[in-house]
């Protein structure tokens, strides 16, 4: 996440700089171990349907629900990394505090609505709390409620780049 | 309705990224329909888009491009097309084009492919006296071969969004490819005729040799891949899988170049982007609902037949609409937005599902070298530090190119369907 750490116009306080940092190396972790994990058991499955010849049945499941977490905890971190591309010509013409007041009313936009994906997400995660999946046996509010965790963390990374001024310029060489 | 397309145009003006902008003209949509009983639907449909087995292959393919990326391969891909192709006039402009075509059987991705050769083609075809706006042009255009060769994100993509065969999907790219591939050529030895580019000496033997051995277990890879769904051998997510673990051995085994941190670097980078691309699919799938409740597909083919009804006419306005979106969107916001509209107009027009798909890839992907807001145009300015302006105008004949292939493709549909036909049945 975007401390302010190279923007002199506004700077987080130190503690709270030690804290995004930890939370972007858990979030970075959390991003690595499921993408290995995901394409591990891949491997797992292939190697079982085909050279084993008994097909696993809770991979399938697993992986589906670990790129579903995946994309919900990163997707806060692919915002901040400028990997969620917009149409920025227009904007880009305006005179500064025209596009930064232009900046300012989308981002409260996007905020207005992640909230209610918090909000409506968490009351969909907690009405399946009863179900359980159908492989792993485990309650679906684990599951859906990363739509909601997801959401929140959006929330922080947009306020983040807002308080904090420029998005990380993107990096070319990724996205389609 | 009304208040989804404003707030869809304002948003995507003030410069809001696509993904939001679906998201937030949706639920302007519930708003201002009094529909508020189904925002519950927002995070079930958002899940219910993502939770999907075959969309996996999308961060296992992106993880094979990355894995072979840190694994050094670009260089070695580069070596091997300059033993083929630097010896003629123009030499180092044929190997940014051959390059980029095998470097798209590791990577299903244009951006990637335009910035991992251009930061190393376009610097060395300056030096060799080459104009630098020309030569980021050339690039740019050469890295839409990417998505072309399997695998592809895109096809992925599509075949998802319109239940499609992935399998033939992927085989269908190859000839239109490789017909990219050798105009493209066809024009780099022209120019390079006219301005009296230089060649390099052709390599001996065994130069020769030795660069197709670095290179050869990458080039193997589509092969795999091809070989591996052929005839539903493996679905689309266990061929990327085998792809991202046979990138993972050549890396660490083969070329012993995989560190941890390299390691580390291309998970996490495959994580972002697929968290990217996932969220879109995710938004995706709230616009596919109230799709489906307005019938917007069902009237979006009644209003282009009600233009007319001639298929060569309909399928032009297609292609013309595509362009315009890809000037604007990128392609994964073009696919979600226009592939059920698509789908009706091919099953009114009797087209093969994989002649439409390809045709659509194709078509999003000359989005890419368009101004103003060509991706791949941007990246192969930053690279070769100049303007998209500069580089847009050297890039014009290229998409004349592209798109007399386009249109090629479009009304040749055995250009497509010969090889799916031939190898997947």
């Amino acid at each position: 996440m975007n401390t302010g750490g190279d923007n002199p116009a506004f700077k987080f306080p130190p503690v709270l700089v030690r804290v995004c940092r930890a939370y972007q190396h858990v979030i970075n972790f959390a991003g690595i171990f499921l993408i290995a994990a995901i394409a591990i058991v891949a491997g797992l499955q292939v190697y079982f349907r085909y050279v084993v010849g008994a097909s696993l049945y809770w991979s399938e499941e697993l992986m589906r629900y670990m790129m579903v977490w995946a994309a919900f905890l990163l997707a806060g971190t692919a915002y901040s990394r400028g990997e969620m591309l917009g149409f920025t010509l227009l904007i880009d013409l305006l005179p500064p505090r025209l596009k930064w007041l232009a900046l300012l009313i989308g981002r409260l936009v996007i905020i207005a609505f992640l909230a209610v994906v918090v909000w409506y997400g968490i009351d969909f995660a907690w009405r399946t709390r009863q179900d359980t999946a159908t492989a792993l046996q485990i309650s679906m509010l684990g599951v859906h409620g990363s739509v909601a965790v997801g959401s929140i963390l959006m929330i922080l990374h947009v306020t983040a780049v807002q308080l904090t001024g420029e998005q990380e310029p993107h990096t070319p060489g990724e996205g389609l | 309705m009304e208040a989804l397309v404003i707030s869809f145009v304002v948003l995507l003006l003030l410069g809001v990224p696509v993904v939001f902008v679906l998201g937030i003209s949706m639920l302007a949509y519930f708003v201002a329909t009094d529909q508020l009983q189904f925002l519950l639907v927002l995070p079930q449909r958002m899940f219910a888009g993502i939770d999907e087995f075959v969309l996996l292959a999308i961060p296992l393919f992106i993880l094979a491009g990355s894995l072979m990326e840190v694994g050094g391969l670009t260089h070695r891909l580069l070596e091997f097309a300059n033993a083929c192709v630097g010896r003629f006039r123009g030499g180092v402009s044929l190997t940014a084009i051959w390059a980029s075509f095998l470097f798209g059987g590791v990577s299903g991705s244009a951006a990637a492919d335009a910035a991992a050769l251009g930061a190393v083609l376009i610097p060395e075809m300056k030096r060799q006296g080459y104009n630098n706006d020309y030569a980021a042009a050339l690039m740019g255009t050469s890295s839409l071969m990417a998505p072309l060769i399997p695998p592809s994100i895109a096809m992925v993509l599509y075949g998802a969004l319109s239940n499609t065969s992935i399998a033939r999907l992927f085989v269908a790219g190859i000839v239109p490819g490789v017909m990219l591939a050798v105009a493209l050529t066809i024009y780099a030895a022209w120019v390079a005729r006219r301005r009296d580019y230089p060649r390099r000496k052709p390599p001996t033997r065994s130069e020769f040799v030795r660069a197709a051995l670095a290179a050869g277990p990458v080039m193997i890879l589509p092969v795999i891949i091809v070989v591996g769904i052929r005839g539903g051998v493996f679905t689309p997510t266990e061929a990327a899988a085998v792809a991202s673990i046979y990138a993972f051995l050549i890396a660490a085994f083969y070329y012993r170049v995989l560190s941890f941190a390299s390691l580390g670097r291309a998970l996490l980078n495959t994580a972002v982007i697929s968290a990217a691309i996932f969220m879109l699919v995710a938004m995706a799938n709230i616009a596919a609902f109230i799709f489906s409740i307005e019938q917007i597909p069902e009237r979006v083919v009644n209003a282009l037949f009600s233009i007319s009804e001639n298929p060569v006419a309909v399928l032009l306005m297609v292609n013309v609409v595509l362009l315009f979106l890809g000037m604007i969107l990128d392609t994964v916001g073009i696919l979600i937005l226009t592939v059920p509209a698509l789908v009706g107009i091919g099953h009114v027009l009797h087209m093969d599902p994989v002649h439409l798909g390809v045709m659509v890839v194709f078509n999003c992907l000359i989005g890419f070298v368009t101004p103003p807001v060509g991706l791949c145009l941007f990246i192969v300015a930053g690279v070769g530090k100049t303007t998209i302006d500069k580089v847009a105008w050297h890039a014009l004949p290229m998409i004349a190119i592209a798109i007399v292939i386009l249109l090629l493709i479009t009304f040749i549909p055995q250009l497509v369907l010969v090889l799916p036909n031939l190898i997947v049945g």
